[in-house]
């Protein structure tokens, strides 16, 4: 057992387990008969993949759980035990309890105890119990190949290794007798079938009694062993014999590959794999089906002998409907189509991946570099030659970058099950509607911004939708919706989730907010300001305490893990039609389109896309405003602030200096920052500042510019909330 | 006797020989186990984070990477490093829990590199003066001069300068 | 190695033909040529293997090329007896159902 190949399992598990639960949750319609089916197979398929590979790693306390959780879905699919919801919430109990077996198995837990045990049994007894209701099933049978499903969808039934062994002519020579192999393969497992191919011997006349033309198709049963050990027994004659090693419920596909592989005639080897367990009928037919299509060549006699030869094999095979056949085949051409699809995609160590990046910013940074001593050399070859360059490394860099960003959409999907849940625990109607769930953003993001969403959803769910009577009353309709949302806005990622529900009400926060003391009776709060209590640490209104509000995470630390994300929250709210919340995180991406100014002797980056114009600070718009934060930009009110005096460096007040001021627009906020200078755009790759800067406000990384020079990067949603609080700083209390 | 009862308890019985790099700082010599120790450059152009406590004196760029330098002379002396010739930034390069972190210390002047034996230090004493001991492995005697040891993994422990900043800002 | 090759009477165009000992890539060559003789005579044979001490796959390889070019020439090959190993060797091939060869050991 290979750590890699652990590895390999835990990632494959972690997929199947996430494809189990959409498919549990697709299940929601169970009047659709061709949906439900379709679902039913999914999962079937899904959980046999767990089990397979499971058992491939000898983890037996998954594959014990899943066959019975298979053997139920098996019922389903056959028909003899119908569907209902209760089957499906036992499912989605079964899907969650794998998890947790999974992890346990990866941590090396071999026997389950404790509460894992009494989950699994509990469990199992409630699985068992479907099952009773059509066929006694021994609780502690392990699967065998008597009781393997059917599967003629992912993998193929077999769950042996199917070996196929092709000796070369002087191995018996050579002193290797294939029985000596074949001896040491029964000590690694059990051969359950073995079927000697001599189709290579010649007539007798040309027959070499010391050559070896024979071959082996072996089925192995070996559920405790790798590849790499059957490999292994094969070592010293790998260059005197020809060794194809299927796995158990190996692809339909690798079988009609090993078919075209190996010497013999296609027909007679589909014989072979059937007489020797490896495929059964319906497999077989399928491959000989799928080599139809493909060999254009197979002669109208040779069919006929074919079938007619696999005819009397299949003797004591249940005679099959064509239509089950056919669907069969049907299954396994979209399967094999959407294998394809799945093969586009390759795992990359993330760490790798990052490093790519990195050196991509060096090398941007580096062209950079370049570009300011071509032009300094004024060569027009060379000029041009640099011009390529430019525009290919701009290419390498949004490739690269690309890399990184994934839709966001998992992470909503994730949540039609919350939703599900939640609602259903609740006695709430609710639907899910998600839009924008091909916006991308970076993959850590991504993963950081699951759980702040989860609560925010929950929330939604609890707080905000309200019962389907009150709601009937209220005259909205019974069930209430909640909206995900997500997309690009002026250089930011904006989710938002909203809902029709009762919106938030202000007087209760505030008298809620009173009576913890967070604001003093008397003080004038803006609707914002009364919203943003809910992220307050330890602030509550939910008179009564569901069963949701156990979970651990309070509305605080979701805006602690926003802000840490150098996000933002904005909340709107109507009393009685829906709130909405608004998360707006920076794209923390390497690389952005910036703005470079000067303040100070620093110098200092803002993101292009959130520039709104640059002006001269004008004494008209200056003069009335003498110490005080607000301009007037054309009849609007415009919060300042002199980045120099923030920074803590001297303004310039020197004759004939004329400060900028650049107009910032985020979130629906806008300020201005007064600067020394502009210096015009610059492609920024961001650095990191470490940990060390952490909470430090107002920038958000670091810079190299083409002089070698550092800047800082503006984080202007940051920024701009420093300077509007500059403003009214006695105003507002500080705790918000 | 005591030393002997020390060995013991600070090393098991084997005394181990360290190497050190020892350098200089507003008079006194300290010394940094040479393990954290990515390499020594002279003190080059700092650009200034704003807004940051003044014992972190900015970033520089090192071949492409942005490092934080800290003035060493700020944070455990309360005064800063003066800017000559000499003046020399100490990279770092510190584990803290999965990250690789770098960070730069600026120093006055670095000296050398020496062995330490285990048994030449001593646990740190309550330093009357104005050394934050916090940051201090121990001391050690060497060429009958006492030397600071400083504890890398302390010293740069990102928590700790965290929590300074968050308090000082 | 040991080959006895007698003509039975009693079965019109008979062979009967007993091999001895080893039947192993060592002799191998040796048993072949001597049977190549044999084949264009006889319409029937009968391999005993009874005194077979040691075999490997390149008797059974023997074996079944020996069966294959009588199958093509419509002629039969039986096998009347095998001795412990060569059941042995069949049975680790799952080739005793093509000689009639039962569990007997």
């Amino acid at each position: 057992m290979t750590d890699e190949g652990l590895q390999v399992f835990s990632d494959e598990a972690e997929d199947l387990l996430l494809v189990a639960e959409k498919a549990l949750l697709g299940l929601d319609d169970l009047s659709n008969k061709e949906e439900t089916a379709e679902g039913v197979n999914d999962l079937f398929r899904t959980f046999h993949t767990i089990k397979g590979a499971a058992g491939l790693f000898a983890l037996n306390s998954v594959v014990e759980f899943t066959h019975v959780v298979e053997s139920v879905l098996g019922d389903i699919r056959e028909g003899t035990l119908p569907l209902d919801k209760d089957l499906v919430s036992l499912f989605l109990l079964s899907r969650d309890h794998l998890e947790v077996l999974v992890d346990s198995a990866l941590n090396g837990v071999v026997e389950i105890s404790g509460a894992i045990k009494t989950t699994d049994d509990a469990l199992i007894e409630r699985l068992n119990y479907y099952l009773g209701l059509n066929s006694v099933l021994d609780k502690s049978t392990t699967p065998t190949i008597e009781n393997a499903e059917q599967s003629d969808n992912d993998g193929v039934e077999n769950q042996n290794w199917h070996i196929s062994l092709r000796y070369g002519i002087h191995a018996l020579s050579n002193g290797m007798d294939p029985i000596s192999f074949i001896s040491y393969l029964n000590k690694i497992g059990e051969i359950k079938s073995i079927i000697i191919m001599g189709d290579a011997i010649p007539v007798w006349s040309e027959f070499e009694a010391e050559n070896c033309y024979l071959g082996f198709e072996i089925a192995l049963y070996a559920p405790n062993s790798n590849k790499a050990e059957i490999e292994d027994v094969f070592e010293f004659v790998q260059d005197d014999c020809k060794i194809r090693i299927l796995p158990p419920h190996s692809y339909i596909e690798s079988y009609i590959q090993l078919i075209e592989q190996l010497p013999e005639k296609d027909l007679r080897l589909g014989d072979i794999l059937l007489a020797c367990g490896a495929l059964t009928k319906l497999e077989i037919d399928g491959v000989l089906n799928i080599q139809d299509v493909m060999i254009d060549d197979v002669t109208v006699s040779g069919e006929d002998i074919a079938k007619s030869r696999l005819g009397d094999i299949a003797v004591e095979q249940k005679v099959v409907d064509q239509t089950i056949i056919d669907a069969a085949i049907n299954k396994q051409t979209t399967n094999k189509l959407n294998r394809n699809n799945e093969q586009q995609t390759i795992r990359v160590n993330a760490g790798k991946l990052e490093n790519l990046v990195n050196l991509v910013g060096e090398l941007v940074i580096g062209t950079a570099n370049a570009e300011i001593s071509a032009i300094r050399l004024a060569d027009p070859k060379m000029n041009e030659a640099m011009e390529n360059l430019l525009r290919l490394v701009e290419e390498v860099r949004d490739t690269a970058l690309g890399l990184r960003m994934m839709p966001i959409g998992e992470t909503f999907s994730r949540f039609n099950r919350v939703v599900r849940e939640v609602s259903r625990d609740l006695g709430k109607e609710i639907d899910l509607c998600i839009t924008g769930e091909d916006t991308e953003l970076d993959k850590t993001l991504i993963e950081k911004i699951g759980d702040p969403l989860m609560h925010l959803v929950r929330n939604a769910i609890d707080h905000g939708i309200e019962l389907p009577e009150e709601r009937i009353a209220l005259g909205k309709p019974a069930k209430g919706v909640v909206n995900l949302d997500a997309f690009h806005e002026s250089g930011s990622i904006v989710i938002r989730i909203k809902d029709d529900g009762r919106g938030l009400q202000k007087e209760k926060l505030l008298s809620k907010a009173l009576q913890n003391g967070l604001i003093q009776e008397g003080q004038q709060l803006t609707d914002q300001e009364i919203y943003q209590l809910i992220f307050t640490a330890g602030f509550s209104t939910a008179d009564q305490v569901s069963n949701l509000s156990g979970r651990g995470v309070g509305m605080d630390v979701v805006r602690t893990n926003i802000e840490s994300l150098r996000g933002t929250i904005e909340i709107t709210s109507e009393q009685g039609i829906g709130s909405s919340i608004t998360i707006r995180l920076p794209l923390t991406l390497a690389i952005i389109d910036g703005f470079q100014i000067r303040v100070g002797d620093g110098k200092y980056i803002v993101p292009l896309d959130i520039i709104e114009e640059c002006l001269e600070l004008d004494k008209s718009l200056d003069g009335e405003s003498k110490g005080a934060n607000y301009l007037n930009l054309r009849g609007e009110i415009l919060p300042f602030m002199y980045l120099s005096d923030l920074f803590g460096e001297k303004r310039n007040v020197s004759e004939g200096h004329r400060d900028d001021i650049i107009v910032v627009k985020c979130g629906g906020k806008k300020a201005g920052f007064v600067v020394d200078e502009l210096l015009g755009e610059h492609q920024t790759v961001i650095k990191p500042l470490g940990e060390i800067f952490k909470n430090l406000k107002g920038i958000s990384g670091a810079t190299i510019l083409g002089s070698g020079e550092v800047a800082m990067v503006i984080d202007t949603p940051a920024m701009i909330n420093l300077v509007i609080n500059a403003g009214n700083d006695q105003s507002v209390t500080s705790k918000l | 006797m005591q030393e002997q009862v020390q060995s013991i308890e600070e090393t098991e019985g084997l005394s181990q020989t360290e190497q050190y790099l020892t350098f200089q700082m507003i008079d006194k010599s300290y010394g940094l186990e040479i393990l954290n120790i990515k390499e020594i450059i002279e003190y080059a152009e700092v650009t200034e984070v704003p807004m940051t406590p003044d014992f972190i004196l900015g970033v520089i760029n090192l071949r492409g990477r942005v490092v934080p330098v800290i003035d060493l002379g700020l944070l455990f002396a309360g005064q800063p490093v003066i800017l000559t010739r000499r003046t020399s930034i100490i990279i770092l390069e510190v584990k803290n829990s999965d990250l690789q972190l770098e960070i730069g210390i600026a120093v006055d002047v670095v000296n050398e590199v020496i062995d330490i034996n285990d048994n030449d230090i001593e646990p740190s004493p309550s330093l009357g003066d104005k050394i934050n001991t916090a940051f201090i492995s121990g001391m050690a005697k060497v060429d009958k001069e006492f030397l600071i040891l400083l504890n890398v993994e302390k010293v740069m422990s990102v928590d700790e300068f965290t929590i300074i900043s968050s308090i000082q800002a | 190695m040991t080959l006895k090759i007698s003509q039975d009477s009693n079965v019109e165009g008979l062979c009967k033909l007993t091999i001895e000992d080893d039947m192993t890539i060592y002799s191998i060559n040796e048993i072949k040529s001597a049977i190549s003789h044999e084949i264009e005579l006889y319409q029937k044979f009968e391999l005993d293997l009874r005194g077979v001490e040691e075999i490997d796959t390149a008797g059974i390889q023997l074996i079944l090329a020996l069966r294959r070019e009588l199958i093509s020439k419509s002629k039969e090959l039986k096998i009347s007896a095998a001795s412990g190993v060569v059941t042995k060797l069949f049975k680790s091939y799952s080739i005793n159902s093509l000689f009639d060869l039962g569990d007997n050991v």
